[in-house]
C-alpha cells in the first residue's frame, strides 16, 4: 500500500511541476529548460530555512515561493529578450550556473554530500510523518497548485500569452506587452515550481543537487512533450503516462541494470514517434513550433 | 607566471578540438536551422565507434580511425534520411525536429549504456609520454589533438570558403525552398551537410576519447560546449564557431588559475548569457536587419 502511496506523492510531485513548465511551454510557446533549477531552488530554500533558522513550514513555504519567483523575475528580465532556440540555450545556461554552485558553494549546501535531515512539515505541533498523511497533504498542495493554474488559465492573461505564443506581432497590435506578460509567466512558472521543490525535499528529507540537474529538466519538459501542453489535461496525461509506465515496467521482470536504460529507450523513441504522429501529445491542445 | 603559461596551452589544446565538434553543431544549426541535439548522440556513438574498432576488434590503429570515421558518416546520414528527413518533407518546425533530435540523443545514449555498460572506458592504458617546449609540458595525445583540430578545422574551413556546394549549403539555410527551384539537389546537400558534420564530430571524439576516455552521458557535455561555443563567436560565420571554441576552452583553462576546475562550467554559461544579452549576434557575428532575422 506504502508503494503505490509513494507513487502517488511522486505523481502529485511531477504534476505540480507538470502544470508550472506548462505555462511558459504550453501557454507561452516557451520551451524552458530551466524548471529544475527552480524546483531545486524551493528544495534548497526549505531545507535551510528549516534546518538552519528552524523555521516552521508555513514561514518556510512562502519563503521558498518568494525566492523562487524573484529570481525567476530577474532571470526572466534576461532570458526573454530571446526566442525559439536562443531561449532554451539561456535556460539551459540558468539550469547548468544553478547546478554548479549546488554543487559547489559547499559551506551553503554541503555540495555533491547533500542535505539529511530536513524535517517534515508540521502544524500545531501535529506532524506529517507517515506516507498516508503525506500522500493527503501532497494531493493538498497539489489541488491548490492545479486551482491556482486554473484561475490563471481563466483569465485574461492566459488568452494574451496564447496571443503571443501563436502571433507575436499580431499580439502587439492588441496593445499586448510581451515582456511584461512573459516576465508574469516565468514569475508564476518558477513560484509554481518550488512547491513540488519543497514538498519533494520534506518528503524524501534528504536533497543533493543531483535532484536538479538538466536532465530533470528534459524530462519535465518530455512530460508536455508526450502528454500534451496549452491546457490542464495535457501536462497530467503527460504526468501518469512518464511517471507510471516504468512502474509496470518493474513488472516485467527485467533486471534493474537493463530497466533503468530500456526505460529511457522507450521515452525516446516515443517523443520522436509522438512529435511526428501527434506533436500536440496526447491530450494537449498546442503544439510547439 | 608558468602555471599561467601552462593552463593557457591546455586551453588552446582544448580549443582546436573544441573547435570540430562546434562545427559539427554550427554546420547543421547553420543549414537546417535545427537545435543539433543529436550531435550530442552522434559524438557518444563515434566515441564508443572507436573503442569498438580499436580494443574489441582490436584493428590497428589507422584502420580503427578509418572504420570509426566510416561507421560515423553512416550513423550521421542515418539521422537524416530516419528522422531530419521525414519532419522536413512534412513541413515541420524547427522546434519540434528539436525536439525529435533530443529523441535521438535519448534513444543512442541508453542503448550505448546498455551494451557497454555505464562505466568509464579506456582506449590507451599506458603513460603518455610527454614533450617540453620553453617549460611547457603537452603529452603527445594533446600535440595530436592540436595539430588534427587545427588542420581538419583549416580543411573544411576551405571547403566551406571556397567550394562551389556550400555556397548552396548556406543559402539552404536561409530558404531551403528555392533551392530545388534553382535545380539544386536538396536532398542530397542536406546529407552533405549531415556527413560532413558526422566526420568533424568523428574526429573530435577519437582524439578525445583517447585521451581522457568515455562513458555513455558525455554527449549532453560535448553538445553543450559546441553549441555554446557557436552561439558565443556568431552563428552566421563559420570562423567565427571556430574562434567562438577557442576562446571559450581558453577562458575554461584559464578559470582553473584563478578558481577552481569544478567553477569552469560556471564560466561557460555565465559568458553564454553575458554574450546573448550584450551582443546576441555573438563576439563575431553580423548583427542582421529585423526582417532578415
Amino acid at each position: 500500500m506504502n508503494y503505490l502511496l509513494h507513487i502517488g506523492v511522486m505523481l502529485g510531485i511531477y504534476g505540480m511541476l507538470a502544470l508550472a513548465a506548462n505555462l511558459l511551454i504550453g501557454f507561452g510557446g516557451l520551451l524552458t529548460m530551466a524548471q529544475a533549477a527552480f524546483y531545486g531552488l524551493g528544495a534548497y530554500t526549505y531545507a535551510l530555512l528549516s534546518l538552519k533558522l528552524g523555521l516552521p513550514f508555513y514561514v518556510t513555504l512562502p519563503a521558498a515561493i518568494a525566492v523562487c519567483a524573484i529570481v525567476g523575475w530577474l532571470f526572466g528580465h534576461a532570458a526573454l529578450r530571446f526566442r525559439n532556440e536562443a531561449f532554451v540555450l539561456a535556460t539551459i545556461g540558468f539550469q547548468m550556473i544553478v547546478y554548479v554552485t549546488l554543487y559547489n558553494w559547499t559551506s551553503l549546501t554541503n555540495g555533491p554530500y547533500g542535505i539529511s535531515g530536513i524535517p517534515r512539515p508540521s502544524f500545531f505541533g501535529l506532524g506529517i510523518e507517515s506516507v498516508p498523511a503525506y500522500f493527503v497533504f501532497t494531493l493538498i498542495l497539489f489541488g491548490l497548485v492545479f486551482v491556482f493554474m486554473q484561475l490563471i488559465c481563466r483569465s485574461p492573461f492566459a488568452l494574451s500569452l496564447k496571443a503571443l505564443r501563436d502571433d507575436e506581432a499580431a499580439a502587439q497590435t492588441l496593445g499586448i506587452y510581451p515582456k511584461g506578460q512573459y516576465i508574469r509567466a516565468m514569475v508564476f512558472s518558477a513560484a509554481a515550481a518550488a512547491v513540488p521543490g519543497v514538498c519533494f525535499a520534506s518528503y524524501i528529507t534528504y536533497i543533493d543537487p543531483t535532484s536538479f540537474t538538466l536532465t530533470e529538466s528534459i524530462f519535465i519538459a518530455c512530460i508536455l512533450l508526450v502528454g500534451g501542453s496549452g491546457n490542464l489535461k495535457g501536462p497530467m496525461a503527460g504526468v501518469a503516462f512518464m511517471i507510471i509506465l516504468p512502474e509496470l515496467l518493474r513488472f516485467v521482470g527485467l533486471p534493474d541494470a537493463v530497466a533503468a536504460n530500456l526505460r529511457e529507450i522507450i521515452y525516446g523513441l516515443l517523443l520522436i514517434v509522438l512529435i511526428y504522429m501527434k506533436p500536440k501529445g496526447l491530450a494537449g491542445s498546442y503544439a510547439i513550433k | 607566471m608558468n602555471l599561467f603559461l601552462q593552463l593557457l596551452g591546455n586551453g588552446i589544446v582544448q580549443g582546436a578540438v573544441a573547435m570540430l565538434y562546434a562545427a559539427g553543431f554550427g554546420i547543421v544549426y547553420r543549414s537546417f536551422r535545427v537545435f543539433h541535439i543529436a550531435m550530442g548522440a552522434q559524438f557518444v556513438f563515434s566515441c564508443y565507434a572507436f573503442y569498438f574498432c580499436a580494443c574489441v576488434v582490436k584493428l590497428p590503429l589507422p584502420l580503427a580511425v578509418c572504420g570509426t570515421l566510416v561507421l560515423s558518416v553512416f550513423f550521421a546520414a542515418l539521422i537524416e534520411r530516419a528522422v531530419y528527413l521525414p519532419f522536413f518533407r512534412k513541413g515541420c518546425s524547427s522546434g519540434v525536429v528539436m525536439i525529435a533530435s533530443l529523441g535521438v540523443m535519448i534513444v543512442v545514449e541508453n542503448a550505448i549504456a546498455l551494451f557497454f555498460g555505464n562505466e568509464v572506458k579506456t582506449i590507451s592504458n599506458q603513460l603518455e609520454p610527454s614533450v617540453v617546449f620553453g617549460g611547457l609540458r603537452f603529452t603527445r595525445i594533446q600535440l595530436l589533438q592540436f595539430f588534427v583540430g587545427i588542420g581538419v578545422f583549416a580543411v573544411v574551413g576551405a571547403m566551406v570558403r571556397f567550394g562551389k556546394w556550400f555556397k548552396a549549403v548556406w543559402a539552404m539555410g536561409d530558404q531551403p525552398e528555392l533551392l530545388p527551384v534553382l535545380g539544386l539537389p536538396l536532398l542530397r546537400l542536406r546529407l552533405l551537410v549531415m556527413t560532413l558534420g558526422g566526420v568533424l564530430v568523428a574526429t573530435a571524439a577519437m582524439l578525445i576519447s583517447w585521451d581522457i576516455g568515455m562513458d555513455p552521458h558525455v554527449g549532453m557535455h560535448y553538445l553543450l560546449l559546441g553549441s555554446v561555443a557557436v552561439f558565443f563567436g556568431g552563428t552566421d560565420r563559420y570562423w567565427a564557431w571556430g574562434a567562438g571554441a577557442l576562446l571559450l576552452s581558453i577562458l575554461q583553462s584559464l578559470a582553473v588559475w584563478k578558481f577552481s576546475a569544478r567553477w569552469t562550467d560556471l564560466v561557460t554559461f555565465g559568458v553564454l548569457i553575458f554574450v546573448l544579452l550584450f551582443r546576441p549576434q555573438g563576439l563575431f557575428g553580423v548583427s542582421k536587419r529585423l526582417e532578415e532575422s
